[in-house]
């Protein structure tokens, strides 16, 4: 039989080479679940949540798409420090949870409580902290836990989460990179005729082939040309093609967008027109304010008065969000409450996905954004692609 | 309901779909007197309104989300989404909003002013498929003389039976899933990753049409023996594990699973491989397929309206001496929909009253996933997907067992 890897248990492939401690990223996570507990004055912890599940836990959890309903996943009880995961095996679990710190997945609701109540500490609960819930859970966790107030720790959970430490600022950085090659290795392969879903596949082939094969997204391929949704295997050269690419490595996020050039049949550069180099222009203008107000003490309302400043219309969705295991707050930009996070002050060791949108009725639409860490004198950008052909600067 | 031909061309009339998943939803609600249904979980928002949707993580799928709101009566679903130009057409304007932001208290006062401004007599009950943190806390406040029950008592029921264009997708995800495999099959040689049969497979998938990815691709070197592989909380095999850089040797076998969507509904792939230039299957891992083989054939034997789900556990387990022929985590049989298993579940620890009440009807879809364990030489794992028909069954997968039945 082949040998198993011994980097692959509880991280993807790339992490010894990418010098990451997991051990340390586990410890500082751990160090802040406790200061959650205390803040709220819990007994324990009980989250749901796929990212919380891997926050608390560490693991390495088997990857499936899109929104699932809460599910009593991972248990921390104050008292002792231990966390105690719903798994079968011990496969991805990291070593400072013991065998007998693992439940075994059910359908039987009678036997998850009873292996909730099973763990030290829990049933005796006065303060219950958990992420999410749906009915049927909190009527089991109130007949597992008889005397226990159910609170909501979601946004002091989401609040000591938002700093993130060197070692999850590297996974980050893992996860861009494999986004900015996988971009790469889509557009290598962009000319008229090609289908979206074949950039989409190519998109996971180059990040699979790094060891990567969670995606953040499937990555989008679309026309940015006026006109409406044209597929883009029927855009002609030189026409816009946005393109949105997104990874998960080790559970943490990296995103990348462009807008690029579609280029002649052979692959050869297309030019771009004078409209194009005008948006190109106000794209960078635009995105150059952005980044401005991307550093200690700027705001999601300083990255809404940029487009103000830049003379640009706030698109639709968030023009900056969150980076960290997956998509989180702050969610700034058109449409989101007042308290999703647009006035949460930056600071160091934050990361970012910013965008910048301009477009013109004749000319079509410029999109590309960012993965950026703020950092102590302003940013980092972590991702990094070429904006090929629609650079600014080029006259 | 399904006949064979609907099923063998494949024909898709997808408002026809969405419209059948409604009436079957909104009987639901009458029937269970629930006067609204709230759902972002992304199958069962799949289930209720249709829309086209770019797969996501969970973290991206939970901040930017799609929902569906179904209230008793109303012709059509409300759909809460970011991606406004992937509603159905037939969607009129006024049921398409933009999305709903559960994780911040303001969010969530708002989503209470739209239930409100939707039900001006108020809602005595909700149906809900999960509460963000500020939706548990502030829902005693905002939605006051509400009753929050549990969405999953009319979704279960209402996607037990599928459409014969609920079929036809299920049926053109499994196609696709199964020709990329085709390809990926042919690369199982020693010396690649698993990853490199991830990206093989997910590039094939998505130029073959696959509108998603649903699950991480696995390919699990079965160690021969139990203590072999990682510890397990019940003692037996544990599968499935998480796909690694790990370099495949001659002679490995592995145990595959996948699953890509085709307008929201799920394909499921599982087969059992051997590592090999020109792999053959040994005496004993012949015997074993033939085992399997033995479990699925003894299973459809009682596939067909009116039968009960212990009928099927018992013929399972009446062809091996009475061993239990799945695994302990799983089943014996699981649904497939726009969840990569649903009900109905048959075999898992629910136990035998459940599968005693468990009616076979037309229109079910039956993933067969019997498991043949040898310890010492490892065992044998494919799945088989079936939809009951009027008088049997039909084959909605069709995949050879290479290099097992040779």
């Amino acid at each position: 039989m082949s040998p198993p890897t011994t980097n692959g248990r509880v991280a993807p492939a790339p992490e010894n080479g990418n010098q990451i401690d997991f051990e340390r990223l586990r410890a500082e996570r751990h160090r802040t679940c406790v200061a959650v507990m205390d803040d709220l004055d819990l007994d324990a912890l009980v989250v749901g949540r796929e990212a919380t599940i891997q926050y608390v836990s560490g693991a390495r959890r088997f990857w499936t798409e899109g929104a699932k309903p809460f599910n009593p996943g991972c248990v921390m009880i104050a008292g002792s420090g231990l966390v105690y995961l719903m798994s079968t095996w011990a496969d991805g679990v990291p070593p400072e949870i013991g065998h007998d710190q693992l439940y075994g997945m059910t359908w039987n609701g009678a036997t998850l409580a009873a292996e909730l109540a099973a763990i030290p500490g829990l049933s005796e609960s006065r303060r219950i902290g958990v992420d999410a819930m749906t009915p049927g859970a909190a009527r089991l966790l109130h007949a597992v836990a008889p005397k226990a107030d159910i609170e909501d720790a979601s946004a002091v959970l989401t609040d000591r989460r938002r700093i993130k430490t060197p070692d999850e600022q590297a996974c980050i950085r893992v996860a861009a990179a494999a986004a900015d090659s996988a971009l790469a290795h889509a557009l290598a392969g962009l000319r008229p005729g090609v289908r979206g879903r074949e950039l989409t596949g190519r998109v996971a082939e180059r990040m699979a082939g790094l060891g990567v094969t969670t995606p953040d997204l499937e990555a989008v391929f679309s026309s940015a040309s006026p006109g409406g949704q044209a597929p883009v295997d029927e855009l002609p050269a030189g026409a816009l093609v946005s393109c949105h690419v997104g990874a998960i490595y080790a559970g943490y996020e990296g995103e990348v967008v462009r807008t690029w050039l579609n280029p002649g049949a052979k692959g050869l550069a297309a030019v771009p027109t004078p409209g194009q180099r005008r948006l190109a222009g106000r794209w960078s203008a635009l995105f150059d304010r952005l980044m401005e107000a991307c550093r200690p003490g700027g705001s999601g309302t300083d990255l809404l008065a940029a487009y103000e400043t830049a003379g640009e219309p706030l698109p639709s969705g968030p023009v900056a969000h969150g980076v960290g295991l997956g998509m989180e707050p702050p969610l700034i930009g058109d449409g989101f409450p007042d308290d999703a996070g647009a006035t949460t002050g930056f600071a160091p060791g934050m990361v970012l996905f910013v965008s910048g949108q301009v477009a013109e009725p004749e000319v079509g639409t410029i999109v590309a954004g960012e993965t950026i860490l703020i950092t102590e004198g302003g940013h980092e950008l972590l991702t990094g692609h070429g904006h090929g052909p629609l650079r600014s600067g080029d006259g | 309901m399904a006949t064979d031909a609907d099923i063998i061309t494949g024909q898709v009339d997808l408002p026809r779909m969405r419209r059948q998943r409604y009436s079957r939803l909104q009987a639901e609600m009458g029937r269970r007197d629930v006067p609204a249904l709230l759902v972002f979980g992304s199958g069962a928002v799949q289930y209720a309104a249709g829309p086209s949707v770019i797969s996501a993580d969970s973290g991206r799928a939970s901040h930017l989300r799609t929902a569906a709101l179904v209230l008793a009566g109303d012709d059509q679903p409300h759909l809460f989404t970011p991606y406004p130009e992937g509603a159905p057409p037939e969607l009129v304007p006024d049921h398409v909003h933009p999305p709903l932001y559960t994780e911040s208290d303001q969010g969530v006062a708002d989503l209470a002013d739209i239930l409100s401004g939707l039900s001006p007599g108020g809602l005595d009950r909700l149906a809900v498929d999960d509460l963000s943190g500020p939706m548990y806390r502030l829902a005693p406040r905002v939605l006051e003389g509400t009753e929050l029950v549990d969405a999953s008592r009319l979704l279960g029921p209402a996607r037990l039976i599928k459409t014969s264009d609920e079929l036809g997708c299920i049926r053109h995800a499994q196609r696709i899933n199964e020709v990329a495999m085709h390809e990926v099959q042919a690369a199982l040689v020693p010396g690649i990753r698993q990853t490199e049969l991830t990206g093989m497979f997910l590039r094939r998938a998505f130029e073959l049409g696959a509108t998603g990815n649903g699950i991480d691709p696995i390919w699990q070197v079965m160690a021969p023996t139990r203590k072999g592989g990682p510890y397990t909380t019940h003692g037996d095999v544990a599968f499935p594990l998480i796909t690694t850089d790990r370099v495949l040797a001659d002679g490995d076998v592995i145990w595959v699973d996948t699953g890509v969507h085709y307008h929201g509904y799920a394909s499921d792939f599982g087969r059992t491989w051997i590592v090999g230039h020109e792999p053959r299957a040994t005496a004993r891992q012949s015997d074993q397929y033939r085992r399997w083989r033995d479990v699925v054939t003894a299973t459809l034997a009682e596939v067909r309206p009116g039968s009960t789900g212990s009928d099927l556990t018992a013929a399972a387990r009446g062809v091996v001496g009475g061993q239990t022929p799945w695994l302990p985590h799983f089943y014996l049989i699981h649904g497939l929909g726009t969840e990569s298993a649903e009900a109905p579940m048959i075999g898992t620890d629910m136990g035998p009253e459940h599968d005693a009440a468990l009616v076979l009807q037309p229109g079910m879809v039956l993933v067969l996933e019997p498991v043949i364990w040898d310890d010492g030489y490892a065992g044998y794992r494919s799945e088989d997907i079936v939809a009951v028909t009027e008088d049997g069954w039909v084959g909605l997968s069709d995949y050879p067992y290479d290099p097992y039945d040779g």
